[in-house]
């Protein structure tokens, strides 16, 4: 309550707008482009884990053959988690 | 602070105890297999044949760690339909249960391939197991906690992890040193997956006697029960961008530092700086145990200043000392940087004509005390040129020993950091009627896949950097990957976390 009578829209401010305002605006901005930056990095490694796998599955070494058929599996859906953490950063899920 | 009665105190003490004394169970079980993998894959996986190499490595990887999502989420969901007791009984049952099978299986000798496919299958059963037990016991304790101490509470559940693994490295040298190493070697690994049976005997007792979880037990008694507690977490967008903002803030950088300090320490001391099986887990015990009250600490503290603070500040300072520190511990047992005291040398030369080998053996005695053995064993017939097998082991002197225990138990105090708060931060972050799903499901990503991977990723980014012109490679260089899903971890958190967790719901 204390918080709502201090900044109620009907109360004059006490600073001028622009001290704390872009504050959050400068932060909400950050947060999305780091989302592209976390879209761009998830899709990165969809394509990048495959095709660093794909030659050393075709040696056919069986240790390398079940480590790399893992990663390939686990992180490419937890790669397109993190690519759909990006888009809703970017689209700003996570706003203040 | 609501003030509690004494008997609501006894309660949350007895509630933690059950919770406690069942996870750190299933800890124990958990590792044992890990600590007697080299024995272990004698007995099930001969080296010779391919088929069980391919189950040992499957064994390894798969039922280790990739298992313990698919636990998360089938007892997770049992977890917030029935309720957390029976769910984290049933865990706890078939934990101990696969554990104590495990210690009855028949080697390959006996059975052929039969005994790696048992030991591969109780294995999954092991990973399924306890990726359902740690949600529900974090959860239960916390259900059960006053607002404004649940960090305090649920580090008790958080310090069962390294208690785990402590029990375990104490039992396996108990039980090593209470007999000869043949027979520790033929029967004796046994014992410690047999001895499961009882304390897991004596855990379900304890939990059979304790009450549902009261938040659970009126969600229930309201009718508000998740009717599907899988599509309610991952299929409803406010609550799935919370579990994706768990993982990638919190829980990845949080199982990569945890696994970094416990496990890829100890493999480091032993494999990269060559110190010997006896003496690599000592060092490992005694950094645990000055570690561990620190959880209690930030689970405490994390009460007061907020989770947020004391996650990120544990990532960064990980993330920022990992390289001086690792660069210490190898110059510990660097010998190149130590005067050797030559007159000291002993050489002992065996010709072993049954098993047709010659085994000479070199100890080095050094200035500062550290002895080095070296012992080369070679065929009688070998052909001319062929190298024989080389083996070395550190031992350090008494201030080497403390000071690699204290590069240790620093690592232990920033998993502390991050872990101690964690499992109220989750609890907090989801509804009572799907937590116990919500919270699982990250933290086994995070601490499974992320962490749990984390001494064969960086195996595989030291053994990049081999090249012909430098054979050795760049021993640090595997810690590039903790640090690299620390860092982002750490700009994911300062950046998404709230400072504070929302104060409805609980």
């Amino acid at each position: 309550m204390v918080w709502l009578r201090r900044n109620s829209i009907f109360q004059k401010p006490q600073t001028p707008p622009f001290v704390h305002q872009p504050i959050f605006s400068q932060m909400n901005t950050l947060k999305k482009a780091f989302g592209i930056a976390w879209l761009l990095a998830g899709i990165a490694t969809i394509v990048y884990l495959p095709l660093h796998a794909a030659p050393i599955i075709a040696a056919g070494k069986t240790e390398d053959i079940v480590f790399w058929t893992i990663m390939v599996f686990i992180f490419i859906p937890i790669a397109l988690g993190f690519c759909l953490f990006g888009w809703y950063a970017w689209k700003g899920e996570y706003n203040g | 602070m609501p003030t509690k009665t004494p008997a609501e105190k006894t309660n949350i003490w007895s509630v933690i105890t059950a919770s406690s004394v069942g996870t750190l169970i299933e800890w124990y079980d958990f590792y044992i297999f890990g600590s007697l993998a080299v024995i272990l894959s004698e007995r099930f996986f001969p080296s010779g044949n391919p088929t069980a190499a391919f189950l040992s490595t499957l064994a390894t990887f798969a039922a280790g760690f990739v298992v313990r999502p698919f636990g998360a989420l089938v007892f997770g969901r049992l977890g917030d339909l029935v309720g957390r007791k029976y769910t984290f009984l049933l865990t706890l049952v078939l934990m101990g249960g696969s554990t104590f099978a495990i210690g009855l299986v028949p080697g390959y000798a006996s059975i052929g391939v039969f005994a790696p496919i048992l030991v591969l299958l109780l294995r999954l059963v092991q990973g399924l197991a306890l990726g359902g037990e740690y949600g529900g016991a974090a959860t239960y304790v916390a259900e059960h906690s006053p607002a404004g101490r649940r960090g305090y509470f649920t580090s008790f559940i958080q310090t069962t992890a390294t208690l785990g693994l402590f029990v375990s490295l104490g039992v396996i040298l108990g039980v090593k040193n209470s007999m000869a190493p043949a027979a520790f070697a033929e029967w004796g690994w046994r014992i410690p997956f047999l001895l499961s049976i009882i304390l897991v005997g004596v855990s379900v007792f304890i939990r059979l006697r304790m009450e549902e979880s009261p938040l659970f037990a009126k969600v229930k008694a309201e009718g508000k029960i998740s009717k599907n507690p899988l599509k309610e977490s991952f299929g409803r967008r406010e609550n799935l961008k919370m579990v994706l903002l768990a993982l990638f803030g919190a829980t990845a950088g949080q199982g990569v530092i945890w696994y970094t300090g416990q496990f890829y320490a100890m493999s480091f001391i032993e494999k990269t700086c060559a110190i010997g099986f006896d003496q690599t887990r000592y060092i490992t015990a005694a950094a645990l145990i000055i570690g561990t009250p620190f959880f209690i600490v930030f689970g405490a503290w994390s009460d007061k200043i907020g989770r947020k603070p004391i996650m990120m500040a544990g990532m960064l300072v990980a993330l920022l000392s990992y390289r001086p520190i690792y660069q210490k511990m190898y110059a510990l047992s660097d010998l190149s940087l130590k005067q050797e005291v030559v007159a000291q040398t002993k050489i002992t030369t065996n010709r072993d004509e049954t098993a047709g080998t010659i085994i000479m053996t070199t100890v080095k005695t050094y200035g500062d005390g550290t002895e080095a053995k070296e012992t080369k064993t070679s065929k009688i017939n070998a052909a001319t040129g062929s190298m024989p097998e080389t083996k070395r082991e550190v031992s350090l002197n008494a201030s080497g020993f403390w000071a690699m225990t204290l590069l240790i138990a620093v690592q232990v105090i920033f998993v502390t950091m991050v872990y101690g708060p964690i499992a109220a931060f989750l609890v907090e972050l989801f509804p009572t009627h799907i937590r116990y799903t919500s919270m699982s499901l990250p933290y086994h990503i995070g601490n499974g896949i992320f962490g749990g991977l984390t001494p064969f990723i960086a195996t595989f980014l030291y053994e990049s950097t081999k090249t012909a012109a430098n054979p050795a490679g760049d021993p640090l260089a595997g810690l590039w990957y903790p640090i690299g899903v620390a860092a982002v971890c750490f700009v994911i958190g300062m950046l998404y976390l709230a400072p504070r967790p929302p104060k409805e719901e609980f």
